[in-house]
């Protein structure tokens, strides 16, 4: 090799290196938010983090239309999807670290505390945006140490879903819905057979325990009251339901999560929200089911968690003022009319309730309920708090030799998540 | 003297153009692999939460002493051993049996060839969604194995078979790779030194102890590093079984090394605790390594 096919071997090699080098970079538009140069002049683009379903993700993209002829300062909402929530969160740090973070993200409150806690979104300036309209239900829930951390843009109470076939099949009546959790037990007796288990309630993750054990006066008051006797008694409950072989885990008969379970009538009762609307429509469309309320221990003194989607904005946006009248926009009526249409979710905008109900009569016993709907109060460790009490559990679920109780399970989770000294 | 000053320029321009060759994929290995690793080191030292991004600041060797003192991460070290304890020799065993069995002559060798490498081809994820739904409560695979007293139970949701599942779809899977490295090694011994042996009387045991494991030694010693080396990092299998759910779960059956780092670094915000953590992983799979070397490189 000659001392010229070096040099151009060498000058080739330092060009491939720069190129490489220069397109790891941030090759953000000067006109993005995080950009730094925008001005009050020019309009800047908003990225928004959202995860779903490709229905979801043309929801959204409708929702995010035309906000520039609203909203001047924006000149466009880009709408950034995700394949899950765990892929968000989880490449949210590497994004942060290379500045391509979006401005907003669009979570439920059921984990938000553990980021509001540790600063992660900012608290919205209510003097700039208008949060008259939204329902007072889903303000409160989102609203930490008076301040306001997620625009709302669904409401939606939590609830306890019923495979109408299989329960007139088993000579249920509309008298014997569920008011209390005495009577959830008397119908799984009766629904459960061969073939199919009474109710599904999920012990891969938290969510449904937390329906039972606020229904039964309790819950986790952000880690100061996991080991409370309300708890205990609630949890007793499920432990018993399965060791009866009345209740299952949607893994414990080979299914990904309870919606598949109840489409696919492996079981009779199940909890959730109107994200089943999607899942029946697709995979059970013929399948009668309809959505109660959480039934309670006492019926006099109700409680039951409230599921909300916010638009929340990172402290890493450098656009708030921009960022904040974009989440006003895309919460406004229109928008959550769509989103309603689209995907099934409870508009936060009490005066869309009627028009919903009657849309979609199933979840018409829902109504109302809202009013005594409460936050999931998980400790500000969230994730923590679910691992480690999604692993004591299952110990005594999953293992038919283990004999745990509630107590020891509860108490050995608030050793760890307990209040902080 | 002219002459060697001729060798000299011209073994000097080889260096330099192998070199040059070789500058590209350097520097793309310092900026991928020796910056992430030296970073990873660096944060090791620092509470560095992303989350509580308010209280980041040094706290020296605080996170490798709490690591060591967390219940957690034993329960964790000890699935990783398990795993690779079971895997490395029963996959290396069945591999080479494999390999034997398709170096032989006979009618329809290709379609065992591809029957047996297509495991490792198919995606972790769906090879786990298939043995999930293989094994659960009632289907014929357990109750097969009720006749040998376990239970009848869906494995992925047991506390006890969780990890043999795991075990068990890891093996299926990686067997059919490491096949074809034995056969390779397979296929270089000469047919005449077969031959010899067979005119010499050994019979097939012996043929395969004295002259064809001692030629395949530097394929199996290949074979156990690189089977040590990624037993310690399985992950695919367990996060499909967690699915949506608790990674690890259920009842920490399925923790290991990965998960607890996984856990740590990205789904609590950990960064500074889950390096450590995939630090001290680092350097598990580098003694196990090490250790390897010392002892079965000896011959090779």
């Amino acid at each position: 090799m000659n001392k010229k096919s070096i040099v151009a071997l060498l000058t080739a090699s330092l060009c491939a290196l720069t190129l490489t080098v220069t397109g790891c970079g941030d090759s953000k538009d000067d006109n993005t938010s995080g950009g730094g140069n925008a001005s009050a002049e020019s309009p800047v683009t908003i990225k928004w983090g959202v995860w779903g379903s490709s229905q979801d993700i043309e929801t959204f993209n409708k929702m995010a239309d035309g906000v520039n002829e609203v909203v001047p300062e924006v000149k466009n909402i880009e709408v950034m999807h995700y394949a899950s929530t765990d892929d968000f969160w989880s490449g949210l740090p590497s994004q942060v670290a290379a500045g391509t973070a979006p401005d907003m993200a669009l979570p439920t409150n059921e984990n938000a505390y553990e980021f509001i806690n540790g600063g992660l979104f900012i608290p919205l300036d209510t003097d700039a945006i208008d949060v008259s309209k939204i329902d007072e239900n889903a303000i409160r829930i989102w609203t930490v140490d008076d301040k306001l951390y997620g625009f709302p843009i669904d409401a939606q109470p939590t609830c306890f879903l019923i495979n109408l076939d299989m329960w007139e099949a088993a000579g249920l009546t509309e008298a014997d819905y569920p008011k209390t959790w005495d009577d959830v037990r008397a119908a799984a007796e009766k629904l459960t057979t061969d073939d199919v288990t009474g109710i599904c309630i999920n012990m891969e993750s938290t969510f449904h325990i937390t329906q039972v054990v606020q229904s039964f006066g309790g819950g986790w008051g952000e880690g100061k009251t996991i080991d409370s006797a309300e708890n205990a008694e609630g949890l007793q409950w499920v432990i018993d339901m399965f060791k009866d072989g009345l209740a299952v885990s949607s893994k414990q008969i080979g299914d990904d999560w309870e919606g598949t379970s109840f489409a696919q009538n492996h079981v009779a009762m199940t909890m959730g929200g109107t994200w089943f609307r999607g899942q029946m429509q697709t995979a059970a469309p013929d399948t009668n089911y309809i959505a109660l309320p959480i039934p309670q221990k006492d019926p006099a003194n109700p409680a039951s968690a409230l599921h909300s989607d916010a638009i929340v904005i990172f402290k890493s946006c450098e656009n708030v003022a921009a960022a904040s009248k974009a989440a006003e926009y895309l919460a406004r009526e229109d928008c959550q009319q769509i989103r309603a249409e689209g995907t099934g979710n409870i508009p936060s905008i009490p005066e869309l309730y009627e028009k919903y109900y009657e849309d979609n009569p199933q979840f018409a016993s829902l109504k109302g309920t809202e009013s005594y709907s409460i936050p999931f109060g998980y400790p500000a460790k969230t994730s923590q708090f679910q691992t480690a009490f999604v692993n004591e559990a299952t110990k005594v679920l999953y293992d038919s030799s283990n004999n745990g109780t509630a107590e020891e399970i509860l108490a050995a989770v608030a050793e760890t998540y307990g209040p902080v000294e | 003297m002219k002459k060697l000053n001729a060798f000299s320029k011209n073994k000097y321009s080889q260096w330099a153009t192998a070199y040059l060759f070789l500058l590209p994929a350097f520097v793309l290995w310092l900026i991928w692999f020796c910056m992430p690793v030296l970073q990873s080191f660096g944060l090791s030292f620092f509470k560095y939460n992303y989350v509580m991004s308010n209280d980041n600041h040094f706290v020296g060797f605080e996170n490798y002493v709490n690591i060591f003192k967390d219940k957690e991460f034993l329960n964790a070290f000890v699935h990783s051993i398990t795993i690779v304890v079971f895997a490395v020799p029963i996959q290396t065993f069945l591999s080479l049996m494999m390999a034997l069995l398709i170096n032989m002559k006979f009618r329809g060798r290709g379609v065992f060839r591809t029957i047996f490498y297509s495991p490792y081809v198919i995606s972790p994820i769906a090879v786990a969604t298939v043995f999930m739904y293989l094994f659960t409560e009632d289907q014929p695979i357990v109750k097969f194995f009720t006749l040998f007293g376990l239970e009848n139970t869906s494995w992925a949701v047991s506390v006890r078979y969780a990890l043999p599942l795991v075990i068990m779809m890891y093996i299926w899977q990686q067997c059919g790779f490491y096949m074809i490295m034995f056969l390779s090694g397979l296929q270089t011994i000469s047919p005449e030194i077969m031959e010899a042996a067979e005119i010499d009387g050994a019979n097939k045991i012996q043929t395969f102890w004295h002259v064809t494991f001692p030629v395949l030694r530097p394929t199996t010693f290949l074979v156990i590093t690189y089977g040590v080396i990624t037993s310690f990092q399985v992950f695919d299998q367990i996060s499909a079984i967690a699915g949506q759910g608790i990674l690890g779960a259920p009842g920490n059956a399925l923790s290991t090394l990965v998960t607890y780092f996984y856990l740590n670094a990205f789904k609590y915000g950990e960064i500074g605790y889950g390096s450590a953590a995939a630090v001290i992983l680092f350097i598990l799979i580098f003694l196990a390594t090490l250790l390897q070397k010392k002892f079965l490189d000896k011959d090779v």
